[in-house]
């Protein structure tokens, strides 16, 4: 069971990356693979939030401060900033390695004050949404360690060494390969945490908190957990993302990138990881190909978009996929 | 005594909803709590599992006080409880509410995120037995009529292998055959665990629990066997001879 749900799960992020992937290059070439490769790690990113949020029932408005802070923790390796720590001398192993680590560090830090200080509901979420603000002006402010507006230029892309095996990820196929594998062994990874006793709390932890706390349950403890996964999982996004874009600033940290990222969710439908990151994928290659015609009304599109899912009250694409499924029955009867 | 109410007063603004309550409850008793609305009985549960906590007066259980502990930590040392207003997982299937009652306590974080056996489904199969329910496994429990869902959450409360159960109205919304089987259940489980049980009808109170304890107004009002308290002038008038 858990295994095959893992499978199935890598299986579909696969076949999404892989018809993206062949879809960007049929039209756009080499530059159109690296702009879908771009989103697949936003599809990453997404999966991240909804973990949390559609599983766990924590909606979050600071996913970006982990992204952003992985972003810049991968930029700062490769550009030597860190050099003096002799681990993490400019490599991209070390590069992504702290993408994980320190924005998963910086959730233990945030998330003790959240969950032991019982900050639930809403004021959970508005206090992320101030965390986004706050931390994205302090890394605006902070322009020697952050690069102020112009941000951090010229982030080398992944080059990893194995022996006598050398991989640099200037190429777009190699990178989008790379990114792809990444998706699926994460998607399947998460996935196969929720298969465990543990998952099921995430989802008594999304219906009723309290109900879990007079089970016994020691509910700040598993809510840190699912924070610092999806903390670590966005970090590790960042990393790679910066590895693409070769441009890291303040404004993947800030409440726009993590707003969209709810709204990615909640197009591509929650708890369904494939679908936050489904998603993704294709509210920001729909936004990439509306900006071609007018190119201030994307922002414009999103926002409507948000609107009907959330007015139609359906679960985005996996809701209506799920409909699909239970009003035409298939012919073996399931 | 399993449970020491001593002197326990609870005011809520200028309010005191209990007030200076003595109450002793034995291992292996099942004790009824009757009174009129707003008597306080509510909240002698919610100060007993903590989701209160008490302005004068101490909560012990085994002897121990139980103040200062979370709802969390007193439900790990064998307190549950099933709510007036049943609290249940409403996206989760009625097997998988029961899988989840069972992992509740026992969890420390390892526990969770290994597959052995926590939460098995022979173990919540045999629960769903004691309370009737097996045929339902698979439905939502958001889809489950109301006397269903009083048993259901029994079940998960019995998941947690309590010691002292609380019941909060368990027959409340149930027709008078669903009424005697919760009883039946009720006095079944109270060969094997401590139960307190607060209910309105007084046929099923009488056929449970061998000492009634009355509220009213906050405060103890009477206690004694089924035969003394109906006998007793103050408790009609302030309790039967209202609410029949």
């Amino acid at each position: 069971m858990l295994l095959r749900r893992s499978l199935t799960t890598g299986i579909t992020v696969l076949i999404i990356s892989t018809i993206a992937g062949a879809l960007g290059h049929g039209f756009g070439g080499e530059a159109g693979l690296r702009q879908i490769t771009q989103y697949l790690v936003l599809g990453l990113f997404a999966m991240s939030v909804d973990f949390l949020w559609g599983y766990s029932g924590l909606l979050s408005f600071g996913q970006a401060v982990f992204f952003g802070l992985g972003a810049f923790c991968y930029a700062w390796v490769r550009k030597g900033t860190f050099a003096f720590i002799p681990v993490l001398e400019n490599s991209s192993l070390a590069g992504l390695l702290s993408a994980i680590v320190l924005p998963a560090l910086l959730a233990v830090i945030v998330g003790y004050f959240l969950f032991y200080g019982k900050i639930t509901g809403p004021n959970f979420t508005v206090v992320t949404l101030a965390l986004s603000f706050l931390v994205s002006l302090l890394a605006l402010g902070w322009s020697g360690v952050f690069g102020g507006y112009t941000g951090l230029p010229h982030v080398p892309p992944l080059a990893l060494t194995l022996g006598n095996w050398e991989m640099s990820a200037r190429a777009g196929m190699t990178s989008f390969v790379i990114v792809t594998a990444l998706c699926v062994i994460a998607a399947a990874g998460l996935r196969s945490i929720l298969a465990t006793p543990f998952g099921l709390a995430l989802e008594g932890l999304r219906d009723s908190e309290q109900r879990l706390q007079y089970l016994g349950m020691n509910v700040a403890q598993v809510k840190m957990v699912v924070w610092t996964i999806s903390a670590a999982v966005a970090g590790l996004a960042g990393g790679i993302y910066s590895s693409i874009a070769g441009y890291v600033a303040y404004d993947l940290l800030g409440v726009l990138l993590s707003t969209e990222a709810v709204v990615w969710v909640a197009v591509g439908g929650r708890g369904a990881l494939v679908g936050a990151f489904l998603g993704a994928v294709l509210v920001r290659a729909v936004s990439y190909a509306l900006s071609g015609i007018a190119l201030s009304y994307w922002m414009l599109f999103l926002g409507v978009l948000f609107i009907l899912v959330v007015l139609l009250g359906s679960n985005g694409i996996m809701g209506l996929v799920e409909r699909f499924r239970r009003g035409v029955p298939s012919a073996t009867g399931s | 005594m399993l449970l020491e109410v001593d002197g326990v007063g609870k005011r809520f603004g200028g309010f005191w909803a209990l007030q200076g309550l003595d109450l002793q409850i034995r291992p292996g008793e099942i004790r009824a709590v009757i009174g009129p609305n707003g008597a306080g009985k509510s909240t002698l549960f919610n100060l007993i599992i903590g989701r209160y906590s008490p302005t004068v007066g101490d909560i012990r259980y085994q002897g121990k006080s139980l103040i200062g502990l979370s709802p969390s930590e007193r439900a790990r040392l064998g307190i549950a409880i099933k709510f007036q207003i049943t609290q249940v997982f409403e996206s989760l299937s009625v097997l998988d509410n029961v899988r989840l009652s069972l992992i509740g306590p026992a969890a420390s974080l390892r526990d969770l995120f290994r597959n052995n056996g926590l939460g098995a489904e022979d173990e919540a199969l045999r629960l769903l037995d004691v309370v009737g329910l097996r045929e339902k496994k698979h439905e939502r429990v958001g889809s489950l009529v109301h006397g269903h869902r009083q048993w259901l959450e029994i079940g998960m409360a019995l998941a947690t292998k309590p010691k002292l159960l609380l019941l909060d109205e368990p027959t409340s919304g149930m027709g008078p055959d669903e009424t005697r089987k919760t009883a039946e259940l009720v006095k079944g489980l109270g060969r094997e665990l401590t139960i307190v049980v607060i209910e309105h009808d007084m046929e099923f109170v009488r056929s449970v629990a061998e000492t009634i304890t009355v509220l009213n107004n906050g405060a103890l009002l009477a206690q004694g066997t089924y035969d003394t308290i109906k006998n007793d002038k103050r408790v009609v008038d302030a309790y039967l001879g209202k609410g029949g």
